[in-house]
């Protein structure tokens, strides 16, 4: 008896309730001017478990005309303070944002800032869902209906019932076999805190016990509050869902508060037995229950006549099953936890409820697994390769603070294993090189964009002593061409003799700088691209890059903020200059010329909205690996194709990951490549340079201050 | 929190930009040159149009392509003097598709000391100093503008972690504008960041091209950063 006490005491007093870290994708910011159709704001809307109604009423509605969305947005704690929920309106015209006010304070707003999509979560051990409600958050109708249904003198009895045992053994004796319990709500607590499941009388006998030393020692509301978080409502695969906040999540994806009355009725029904009256897979059952709760607590006089009837006669109204049930996107979250796990220790993690506020733009996420969805399984029918030969991984980042928009590890984005994106080391082909003409114009006194080099055939003395001969990929030599066409056409021979003139080791130091890797072997053979990184590192090299030479490590974290929303750390945005600013904007110009004019062309069929973008294919030996680096002024991306067999793809990057990538922009938005000098470029105007064989007229070609290029080749059309 | 637009009494840009060069605002209140800058950003955020789509463009007979804007000159009176103007709010450009421009009519904002960055309100405030108005448009957004206004509500307040937020968000808008790095750089320079703050004044830069006065205050900023961090 001691001994069940002291159980009591310890665990009740001392349970801390493991509660999984919940992972958040980036908040939608609407501002007026944002391109953004009022299809696009209702799918938003949608995806954050939004309904729409005639009028809005409550929080979580919506109402759209074809011109104006109206919302009333939930509550939610920000790493930067509580933003109120307020009633939203957007008007739209001509695909943009014009107006943004608040009908709450009728005041125009610059900003209407949503609240981020729960994308997954990081659970203990046992894989318990819970999202923890206190007392007072607790709505009554649903304590009302708890006691309608499963103990009616809750709020009288000492913890255990008698009359209710008594009814229950009747019953028992009456069909000879344990069908009912008569458990209090008490009693039925202390069986899922301390004791087996198995329906002997000794358990029985210790339950009763418990349940009075529980009564003995705290007050009605304690324990209901546990009752109201420990109940189990449900399973999805090894996740199971405990507690009224998360079942009011899995079934209706809305808070607690939010809930209906025959919305809570069903909930409480399926205390009974959450799988047997598992509303999704045993609607009509579910709905007998529901309604035998409504009228339970008509009877006892909870509800009145009328909403009796209003209740049951609406439908379950379930939300649509989550499509996932560890986290939508495990290839992202993956890279979360991985950079998470630096910092904080694993049980934290999955114990302490933290609220994890990640980079990921879900719009750009979905886009880009929509791409691998169609057009793998298309390359593979052209290609004759057997469907699911093909494997993927693409990263999106922001430029200028290398966050991490969207990243998929495979082909399959549902499916956890092997990500490619951070873990598969694939040769990067031709990506090398805008690397080895970064490290020759990065000397502007011997190399502009203009200057010429040969693109003849080219022996190089191995270590081994045998020799190796580079080819070009259409097996022509293009004789004297300018470092322009030589990066824009990926010209392999021209390349190679650059990076011997240029020095191997200056190619190796900007890519180990850009990409954030070190130990790169120094063979000539890396010239073309014979050096092995991740997507990963790629899209890092190429963020460098693209902003300008200024690293910004890719990070996933924005904010991480323990159970009472404090924060815990944040992650600030952190650049550092690796690469020359000049140097790293000619090399950009010429990548700007290769998606006009070079081996990027096929993106101005593909992509033509989009365009100007700066682009770099990638095609290694045998077509092992389809590569395409794709960046605009604000986004840069990555998409790798090729096989775990590491057989033929039969693709060249144009042909293969070009074409995913340029799906996976036309559902995003991403700025034009704006060429911005910075201050120590100069532009010549209006220049006509040979250009694979003829005479283009550029209106512009910039060049280092440092020296302006001169004797330029006359070139007339 | 973000939802008034407040008729714009803005400091934070001036404040964190004289935080980085007292000797500007004794200069600026001899009334410096008026400086456009929004044409200026305009101008150097040109796009450098491919020359086939130039061709299609001046077929159709549509404005001379972005590469043209592209040579557009420094604009006129940036050069007369050494010191970086008062970065405050002008009116938004006639003409902009978006935002009322009345609404956010200038108002001169006096210049609180730069010290107030790192002091929480408790101590005695120094009293408000008028200046001639030098106007810059920092950004025609009148989110970005929200956002500098947060930014500087929470400087002002103590919470340079808040401040640093509201510019990363405004950042996340206008990634390319180079006032924005600038104000973080000072930001940092008050935390006493002096490495983030020397990066981030020579990422600004690395945008500024057609903004001397912009890259004279980054020079004066990087060169007070490495000071410090010796």
């Amino acid at each position: 008896m001691a001994w069940l006490d002291l159980r009591v005491r310890s665990e009740f007093e001392g349970k801390k309730w493991s509660l999984p870290a919940r992972v958040y994708a980036s908040p939608v910011e609407i501002y007026a001017g944002q391109a953004l159709t009022p299809d696009q704001a209702e799918k938003l809307l949608l995806n954050l478990g939004y309904r729409k109604a005639p009028a809005v009423r409550q929080t979580g509605q919506y109402s759209r005309t074809s011109s104006r969305v109206r919302f009333r947005q939930r509550d939610f704690h920000f790493w930067d303070g509580k933003q109120e929920g307020q009633f939203t309106q957007l008007e739209f015209r001509q695909g943009r944002v014009s107006a943004i006010s608040s009908l709450t304070s009728n005041q125009a707003l610059p900003l209407a800032r949503l609240e981020p999509e729960l994308i997954g979560k990081i659970y203990p051990s046992t894989f318990e869902d819970r999202i923890l409600a206190t007392y007072d958050e607790t709505p009554p109708v649903l304590i009302d209906a708890l006691l309608a249904v499963e103990d009616r003198n809750y709020f009288r009895h000492r913890g255990v019932d008698l009359r209710g045992i008594l009814r229950a053994l009747l019953n028992n004796i009456f069909s000879g076999r344990i069908t009912q319990g008569g458990s209090t709500l008490t009693q039925q607590l202390v069986k899922n805190f301390f004791l087996s499941q198995e329906r002997t009388f000794t358990r029985k006998a210790n339950e009763i016990v418990m349940a009075l030393l529980l009564e003995w020692r705290y007050d009605k509301q304690a324990i209901l509050a546990a009752y109201v978080n420990e109940v189990y409502l449900g399973q999805q695969g090894r996740r199971s869902i405990h507690g009224f906040g998360t079942a009011a999540e899995f079934y209706f994806a809305k808070p607690l508060q939010e809930l209906r009355v025959e919305q809570l009725a069903l909930l409480v029904g399926m205390v009974k037995g959450a799988s047997f009256y598992n509303p999704r897979r045993h609607p009509e059952r579910a709905k007998r229950r529901r309604d035998l709760a409504l009228t339970l607590m008509f009877q006892q006089g909870y509800l009145d006549e009328a909403t009796r009837k209003k209740a049951q006669s609406r439908p379950l109204g379930l939300s649509a099953k989550p499509r996932w049930s560890l986290s939508r996107h495990p290839a992202f979250l993956q890279l979360v936890k991985e950079q998470l796990l630096r910092e904080y220790d694993i049980s934290d993690l999955r114990t302490k409820g933290l609220r994890i506020f990640t980079t990921m733009e879900t719009t750009r996420q979905n886009a880009l697994e929509q791409a691998f969805r169609e057009q793998l399984k298309k390359l593979e029918r052209v290609k004759s390769l057997k469907p699911g030969a093909l494997q993927a991984a693409g990263i999106f980042a922001q430029n200028s603070t290398g966050a991490v928009l969207a990243l998929t590890g495979g082909r399959d984005a549902g499916q956890v294993g092997f990500n490619r994106a951070l873990q598969a080391r694939r040769p990067i082909g031709s990506l090398i090189k805008p690397f080895v003409y970064y490290a020759a114009l990065a000397d502007p006194e011997r190399y502009s964009i203009l200057s010429k080099i040969d693109d003849s055939d080219i022996a190089l003395r191995l270590a081994d002593g045998a020799s190796w001969r580079p080819k070009n990929y259409d097996r022509k030599n293009h004789g004297s061409v300018t470092l322009m066409e030589a990066l824009a056409k990926s010209y392999n021979k021209a390349t190679v003799r650059l990076g011997q003139q240029v020095g191997l080791e200056r190619v190796i130091e900007a890519i180990e700088k850009a990409g954030g890797v070190s130990g790169i072997d120094p063979f000539p053979s890396v010239l073309l691209g014979a050096l092995e990184l991740t997507p990963f590192e790629v899209s890092q090299a190429y963020q460098t890059l693209a902003n300008g030479g200024f690293f910004a490590p890719l990070n996933s974290i924005r904010e991480v903020l323990d159970e009472n929303g404090r924060a815990l750390k944040r992650y600030s945005l952190e650049v550092r200059q690796v690469l020359q600013t000049e140097a790293a904007f000619l090399t950009n110009f010429i990548l700007a010329q290769t998606v006009n004019h070079g081996t990027g062309r096929g993106l101005r069929a593909l992509a033509p909205a989009k365009l100007p973008l700066a682009g770099k294919t990638g095609t290694t030996n045998d077509l092992r690996d389809s590569w395409f680096v794709g960046f605009g002024d604000d986004v840069s991306g990555v998409v790798w194709l090729g096989r775990d067999d590491n057989q033929s793809t039969r693709l060249t990057g144009a042909a293969g990951a070009m074409k995913i990538w340029a799906r996976a922009i036309q559902q995003q938005d991403l700025t034009k490549i704006q060429l911005l000098p910075p201050p120590g470029i100069g532009l010549l105007k209006q220049v006509s340079v040979k250009f694979d064989q003829s005479c283009v007229a550029f209106p512009v070609v910039p060049y280092a201050l440092a020296r302006q290029p001169q004797g330029l080749d006359a070139c007339a059309p | 929190m973000m939802n008034k637009l407040h008729p714009v009494r803005w400091a934070v840009a001036s404040l964190l930009l004289c935080g980085a060069c007292s000797t500007a605002q004794q200069t600026q209140r001899a009334g410096a040159p008026v400086v456009e800058g929004s044409r200026g950003v305009a101008a150097a955020t040109a796009t450098v149009a491919a020359p086939a789509r130039q061709a299609r463009q001046e077929e159709a007979g549509l404005a001379p392509p972005a590469g043209e804007a592209l040579s557009v000159e420094a604009p006129s009176g940036e050069e007369t003097d050494e010191t970086l103007p008062v970065i405050s709010l002008a009116p938004a450009a006639p003409g902009l598709p978006y935002g009322d421009s009345e609404a956010r009519a200038l108002e001169v904002a006096p210049l609180p000391a730069p010290a107030d960055l790192s002091t929480p309100e408790s101590g005695p405030k120094p009293k408000p100093k008028q200046f001639a108005a030098v106007p810059v448009t920092i950004s025609n957004s009148p989110a970005v503008i929200a956002l500098l206004d947060e930014a500087k509500l929470q400087a002002q307040q103590g919470h340079a972690a808040g401040a640093v937020s509201a510019l990363e968000r405004a950042l996340r808008l206008e990634p390319k504008n180079p006032y924005l790095w600038h104000l973080l750089a000072a930001l940092r320079f008050e935390q006493g960041l002096w490495r983030q703050a020397l990066s981030l004044a020579e990422k600004s830069n690395s945008l500024a091209g057609q903004l001397p006065k912009l890259q004279a205050a980054n020079a004066r900023l990087r060169a007070r950063a490495r000071q410090s961090s010796q």
